[in-house]
């Protein structure tokens, strides 16, 4: 075995690698818009007083926290068309990227759904009780006073679910969608993998930077909307 | 339709494979979170050069996804391995080393990276 690994090429992989990145960008756009609209229901079910409502939802954020994302996808992507077949629908002219996009919304929305139901009970009960004092009924007094302060407590989870969910795009390739993971592994195996090494380092790279951009935007709008808030509370 | 039968008779197949998965996480867990102390002392103490790597090291693991980690690790470790080796005047098999091992190794040091940023969280 001789040492073939030539750190140099590294950079050069980066721009063909980032051509797949609009396709992540678009699986990372709709999951998350998808799985924060499932997690407002899923949050509103389990914060409700109906009984049986909350055992669904405490059902469902068990579920889709306990299965990892692989198995989920591996089971919709295989299982679902086969399942939908014997029903008479026909699933195959669905793309791969819808499925992975509704295999990580679902996964992603138990995280959702789990930081909105602690980020609005973060919210002290005075908060409510002041705002049914001076005469607010139900839904402004959570819009206008809870939301708020609940949407400034949930910034750093939201960031860091955010995170979890782009690194989590990079499961795609398990279905040979062509997203930065799937690209990396199509140029590897163009050159019969004989530079697996450089292109998965330049991989990580790309997945890395793009991490600490998120990181910093999200600290970013965490300190724009606390100073805001401060200055309206003063 | 599904084969309800067939879900049956896979299931201990899948259960016999349970020991594997425990065996990987219990061992990077342990592992990791002993590391992960020492990242999170290194770091609060401001040790100069070792706290410098030691950030951006926990900066990479967390911020690549766990597959890459695993491609990278799988790939690169038997080169560094093999360099070393015969830096040395060694000649080490790497193919002696089962997948399991790196498979091991980057969870070990993915835990490590998380663990020492909860261990920071808790000093402050």
């Amino acid at each position: 075995m001789k040492n073939t690994f030539r750190p140099e090429t590294i950079p050069g992989y980066i721009p063909k690698i980032l051509q797949a990145f609009p396709v992540t960008i678009e699986i990372l756009f709709v999951s998350l818009i998808i799985s924060l609209i499932i997690g407002v229901l899923v949050a509103k079910f389990s914060l409700s007083n109906e009984k049986w409502l909350k055992r669904i939802a405490h059902f469902y954020i068990a579920f889709m926290r306990g299965i990892p994302t692989l198995v989920l996808i591996f089971l919709i992507y295989l299982g679902l068309p086969q399942l939908a077949l014997s029903f008479g629908i026909n699933l195959s002219k669905i793309s791969k990227i819808t499925f992975i996009i509704i295999c990580l919304s679902l996964g992603s929305s138990a995280n959702m759904a789990e930081m909105m139901r602690t980020s609005y009970l973060a919210v002290d009960k005075g908060q409510r009780e002041a705002a049914y004092s001076v005469g607010m009924k139900g839904f402004s007094a959570f819009y206008r006073i809870i939301l708020p302060q609940a949407f400034t407590i949930a910034i750093p989870t939201l960031g860091n679910n955010i995170i979890i969910l782009f690194k989590e795009t990079s499961l795609a390739f398990s279905i040979s969608v062509i997203d930065l993971m799937g690209k990396a592994r199509a140029i590897s195996s163009a050159s019969y993998g004989a530079n697996k090494l450089e292109v998965y380092i330049a991989a990580g790279i790309v997945f890395w930077v793009i991490c600490i951009i998120l990181e910093n935007l999200s600290k970013f709008f965490e300190k724009i909307y606390t100073k805001s808030r401060r200055k309206v509370a003063i | 339709m599904i084969n309800f039968q067939f879900i049956i008779t896979s299931f201990p197949k899948i259960i016999g494979a349970i020991p594997v998965t425990l065996l990987m996480a219990f061992v990077s867990a342990i592992i990791g979170w002993i590391l992960g102390l020492g990242i999170a002392l290194v770091r609060k103490y401001k040790i100069p050069i070792i706290s410098q790597i030691c950030a951006v090291f926990v900066s990479f693991m967390r911020g690549v996804p766990m597959v890459i980690l695993l491609y990278i690790s799988y790939y690169a470790l038997p080169i560094i391995l093999y360099n070393y080796g015969t830096g040395i005047g060694l000649k080490i098999d790497i193919n002696l080393l089962p997948a399991i091992v790196y498979a091991i190794i980057t969870l070990t040091l993915g835990q490590a990276a998380y663990a020492s940023e909860i261990l920071r969280c808790r000093y402050d």
